[in-house]
């Protein structure tokens, strides 16, 4: 389900003329299309992408030329409008002065702090104080995709991220799931080597439990090409 | 397991403060001579210290405190040494209370990586990282520095840290080579000691004291105890919040 490659047309920015040069047919990785999808919550970019085998919700038409994409990957991340570019700019300054241990260090850090909110949200899963967690949880997750935008982890932390944040659907999600969650977490935080394709069966895990990683709904208008 | 370095006292100071009085004059010399452990010596008369360069550390009486010094990593020294002087000196000097004790550790905890990366992981740990604040303080942190004033029933602590460079290390660790080092090698024994420093450390400086108008001298024995710990604990607590590798798995 989640993880095979779907066709797509993909996000373009309005330099349409950088794109186009050798036009290829090309498979967007579900993983590369939810790249685009940084934004929180009320954001103006929304995207939906139909994550049935075979169906692609998105504007792809059968026998399409689907320009190379200018695909950033979660590595380079897109922050437009999500982030002031100053602070961006500010981020990967300092990243790019870490050592692995020190990402390494960091990401525990926040992935600690994570993992408390989805603990205590299952504490008091349907409980008005759930949101007080969500909330702080959520708060987390976007500190720490502005402060370690290179960190592969931050791929899942997104990924759930969008999840809960969309249409406050945090509120919907159960206990069980949450516990889910959180062991899916844990055990990728544990690992002291992780890649894309770690990170990617991890995706795949919090979908299984019935999280919609990519809940972004985005129309053929949107996409100038 | 522990997944944190450990912290390691390079430096340790305990200072008691009394009132002065005249007959300091006539208790001091035979005060000191009941530590031949210490086996130089030097006084101006207002006060005399007590010089071992093998340990690198002192003992000086003076008129209004008597205070301990090591310039050595050797905890197990200065547990004994310590007792050693709060169990002779009070005696010999008739000193029944206290206005101030205190108990101050500097260490140093060094870390396999660049100066820059252990600026980052301070600053994101430390600082707040509130948007507005980061888009006030100019983009790059090059360097920084944490300084608490706490205090915890009657005790207050002073609580300085930050990231240092070997170059930077003497500046912080005031290594007393004037009591602690043979005049005739000071200076080939400072340098060895000095080749010892790590390259890149986080520096703790942390003085934990106790000041009332009197302090009784039972209170000694207790309060070094409570510091020992309590000092310990801060510097062990630092380390393990900034460098802790475990993900905790909350119940």
């Amino acid at each position: 389900m989640i993880g095979s490659s779907i066709q797509a047309q993909t996000y373009a920015d309005n330099k349409p003329e950088e794109l186009f040069p050798p036009a290829v047919i090309k498979k967007i990785d579900i993983n590369k299309l939810r790249q685009v999808n940084y934004e929180p919550t009320g954001s103006s970019q929304l995207f939906k992408a139909d994550l049935e085998v075979g169906k692609t919700s998105l504007t792809a038409i059968e026998g399409d030329l689907i320009p190379e994409p200018s695909m950033p990957s979660r590595t380079e991340p897109l922050h437009h409008n999500i982030v002031d570019t100053s602070l961006l700019e500010q981020s990967h300054k300092t990243m790019a002065k870490l050592t692995p241990k020190a990402q390494q260090i960091l990401r525990i850090h926040f992935v600690n702090q994570i993992l408390s909110d989805l603990k205590q949200i299952q504490h008091h899963c349907n409980l008005p104080m759930a949101g007080v967690y969500a909330n702080s949880l959520l708060h987390t997750m976007q500190t720490m995709r502005d402060l370690l935008p290179f960190d592969p982890y931050l791929e899942l932390i997104m990924a759930l991220h969008d999840a809960l944040s969309f249409q406050n659907n945090w509120i919907n999600y159960n206990i069980d799931q949450y516990k889910g969650a959180y062991e899916i977490l844990m055990k990728l935080a544990q690992m002291e080597y992780i890649n894309d394709e770690k990170v990617e069966k991890a995706i795949i895990k919090l979908e299984e439990i019935g999280f919609d990683t990519t809940p972004f709904e985005i129309s053929a208008e949107d996409c100038e090409l | 397991m522990k997944k944190f370095p450990t912290p390691i006292p390079y430096k340790t100071i305990f200072q008691a403060r009394y009132k002065a009085e005249l007959k300091f004059y006539n208790l001091y010399i035979s005060a000191a001579q009941q530590f031949p452990e210490y086996a130089d010596w030097v006084t101006d008369r207002f006060k005399i210290t007590l010089k071992d360069y093998n340990n690198h550390c002192s003992l000086t009486i003076a008129h209004n405190s008597f205070g301990y010094e090591q310039d050595s990593t050797d905890v197990d020294l200065e547990i004994k040494n310590i007792s050693r002087t709060i169990e002779r000196l009070p005696t010999a000097l008739d000193v029944g209370s206290f206005l101030r004790l205190g108990y101050r550790q500097l260490y140093l905890i060094s870390v396999d990586m660049p100066f820059e990366s252990l600026v980052s992981i301070m600053n994101i740990k430390f600082f707040s990282q509130n948007n507005k604040l980061r888009q006030i303080i100019p983009s790059t942190v090059e360097d920084l520095m944490f300084r608490f004033n706490t205090s915890e029933e009657q005790y207050k602590h002073h609580i300085s840290l930050g990231p240092i460079r070997k170059a930077e290390i003497p500046q912080w660790i005031n290594f007393n080579a004037d009591n602690h080092l043979n005049a005739l090698t000071a200076e080939e024994d400072y340098r060895i000691i000095e080749q010892k420093y790590p390259e890149t450390a986080v520096f703790i400086d942390i003085d934990f004291f106790q000041l009332s108008q009197q302090i009784p001298g039972s209170e000694l024995l207790p309060f070094l105890d409570i510091a020992r710990q309590k000092v310990r604990e801060i510097a062990t607590g630092l380390s393990e919040y900034l460098f802790s590798l475990e993900v905790e798995d909350r119940k």
